[in-house]
């Protein structure tokens, strides 16, 4: 987790991701930016991000979501 | 047949009765009935058609059901004998099986669609002479690929059902114009029991008189002037050709949108809830936005289903990100101009949003350094300029479609500086008592009208997911079927009975 988090860091430093929450704070991306995103993510966990979990938004909606979604990923 | 006719409405509140009438196990059989009944109509080839796709969609979207549930059983049998690797092996090998029959299943979607456009295509330059008007197919190919994929996907049960599966393709009113909807989003409200809610019937009634507001009194009043106005392309150039293609986006709004308030007003009715597709898309500050509120659904099938693909692909993944954002996104609207019509003009329209989406993309952070340094960019007159820019620039790119001449589209945006005609433009109006084939009162009722969309936010507020805090009064919707009655555009020289997007 502390690895996303610094992740996230890097490419929003102004978004406390510790406590942001797009359901409440408004989205942060949009989908130009969830292809940088994810990335990065597949760059530095190694995993393979299928395409069918980035029209979910529930997935992208916290640090934790993202974090739950690749723990899952990285088990499949 | 469209939603207006006589012989629809009628049909539609006979359907009524029945619905809440029979009983409930029987109200999603009479739906089917009904949308089947409504497209024979159309034609016993469109109905074939349709019905042969549901069938070769079924049965390869069962077999992936099939090959997913012997994967999951395996895995679950085997998950302590198997090494991490092993299993990844092992799910990458099934679902390599599954892709070709998802590849087979699309690939037969898509030829087919593919020879009716082409065919179009070729009709329209009169290479062939006539070609049946194979209504809605766009629209029903697009909901039964999604559902392919999604099965595929695992995001959804597979309906075992193959009636079940023909009652979501081609639901009867989003068969024709869309929203194009999701099996995930709908099936549940589709194709479950309901019971009589007034309330939401009520909302569907409403919902239902505010499209046929739009439609009948301000755009099918509009496209009169429009066909006038691109009757003579060569004359109206200029400050002619911009006032055009404003009225042009008014025209499509106003058809398009309105015939989606009916679509999602009978769902409604029904007890049946759909996608929304519009939310208010000329309050857009930039083109990002603007996507995210005209064709919702045709924007979100293309963002899901084609670019995010595209940009996680493996031949993409050694590039740049940004280059392979702007590649996917190039292809992505590529293809979405494709879908509406084999044409220059749709091409043109699909690649000029994908070329000033890059460019908006890349200026992005040059953006957020001049909001940061400039405070008057938060200020309501920043951001009306904003929405002013966006939705000009959508003007232009919206006016591919007026003359279905790419070379003259051009010539008349280049007119706008070389030929402005200011004087003749201004002249016109006093010198003729009839303006573009419209008389001065039908355009200050279409005006009136266009003032009364933008004034009512009901519907804006419940588009957004909200409940509306405050619903018009009856009185309201008495005088919006008392206008419709009126002010509706019926009889000789108002006899354009197909939306403009039932097309595709």
């Amino acid at each position: 987790m502390e690895k996303l988090l610094e992740l996230l860091n890097e490419l929003y430093p102004d978004v406390d991701f510790a406590t942001y929450d797009a359901r409440r704070d408004g989205p942060l991306i949009q989908s130009l930016e969830m292809v940088e995103l994810i990335t990065e993510i597949e760059q530095r966990f190694d995993i393979e991000f299928p395409p069918s979990v980035m029209g979910d938004p529930e997935h992208f909606y916290s640090a934790a979501a993202i974090w739950a979604l690749i723990e899952r990923l990285e088990d499949e | 047949m469209t939603f207006i006719s006589p012989w629809f409405l009628g049909g539609l509140c006979v359907l009524f009765v029945l619905y809440y009438t029979l009983p409930k196990r029987a109200q999603w059989p009479l739906l089917l009935l009904a949308s089947l009944g409504f497209y024979a109509l159309a034609g016993w080839a469109v109905l074939a058609a349709m019905l042969v796709t549901v069938a070769v969609s079924y049965g390869v979207a069962m077999h992936m059901g099939k090959l997913k549930i012997a994967q999951k059983a395996h895995v679950a049998q085997h998950r302590d004998a198997m090494t991490r690797d092993e299993r990844k092996a092992y799910n990458a090998a099934q679902k390599r099986q599954q892709r070709t029959w998802l590849i087979a299943g699309l690939l037969f979607n898509f030829s087919l669609l593919a020879g009716v456009k082409i065919a179009e295509a070729l009709a329209r330059v009169e290479i062939i002479p006539s070609m049946i008007f194979f209504v809605g197919i766009s629209y029903y190919m697009f909901r039964i690929s999604g559902y392919l994929i999604d099965v595929f996907w695992g995001k959804v049960e597979v309906q075992r059902n193959p009636l079940k599966l023909a009652l979501f393709t081609i639901f009867f009113p989003y068969a024709m114009i869309g929203p194009i909807s999701r099996y995930n989003n709908v099936a549940d409200s589709l194709l479950g029991e309901k019971r009589m809610d007034w309330d939401m019937f009520g909302r569907g009634l409403q919902r239902i008189i505010w499209g046929f507001f739009k439609v009948m009194i301000i755009g099918f009043r509009l496209l009169l002037a429009i066909n006038h106005l691109r009757a003579y392309p060569g004359e109206y150039s200029g400050m002619f050709a911009f006032f055009t293609m404003l009225v042009w986006g008014a025209y499509l709004y106003a058809d398009f949108s309105g015939a989606i308030d009916i679509s999602i007003g009978i769902a409604m009715c029904f007890g049946i809830r759909v996608e929304e597709n519009f939310v208010s898309p000329f309050r857009a500050r930039d083109i990002f936005d603007y996507w995210r509120r005209w064709h919702i659904t045709m924007g979100t099938w293309f963002r899901d289903y084609v670019f995010y693909p595209m940009s996680v692909a493996k031949p993409l993944q050694k590039l740049p990100t940004r280059l392979k954002i702007h590649i996917a996104t190039l292809v992505t609207w590529f293809t979405t101009g494709i879908w509406h019509g084999v044409a220059w003009n749709f091409i043109v329209w699909g690649l000029a949003n994908g070329v000033v989406i890059m460019i908006s993309q890349e200026l992005k952070p040059l953006y957020a350094k001049f909001n940061a340094k400039f405070s008057f960019t938060k200020s309501k007159a920043y951001t009306c300029f904003a929405v002013l820019r966006t939705f000009l620039l959508l003007t232009l790119i919206r006016s591919f479609d007026i003359y279905f001449d790419v070379p003259l589209t051009f010539r008349h945006f280049a007119s706008f500086i070389t030929n402005p005609q200011f004087g003749a433009f201004f002249r016109y109006f006093g010198e003729n008592d009839v303006w573009f084939d419209l008389a001065p009162l039908e355009w200050l009722v279409a005006g009136l009208a266009v003032v009364v969309l933008i004034a009512v936010p009901w519907f804006r507020r419940e588009a957004r997911g909200d409940a509306p805090a405050k619903r018009p009064p009856a009185i309201f919707w008495a005088l919006l079927v008392l206008a419709i009655f009126i002010f509706g555009t019926y009889g000789l020289g108002f006899d354009m009975q197909y939306f403009f997007y039932m097309q595709f």
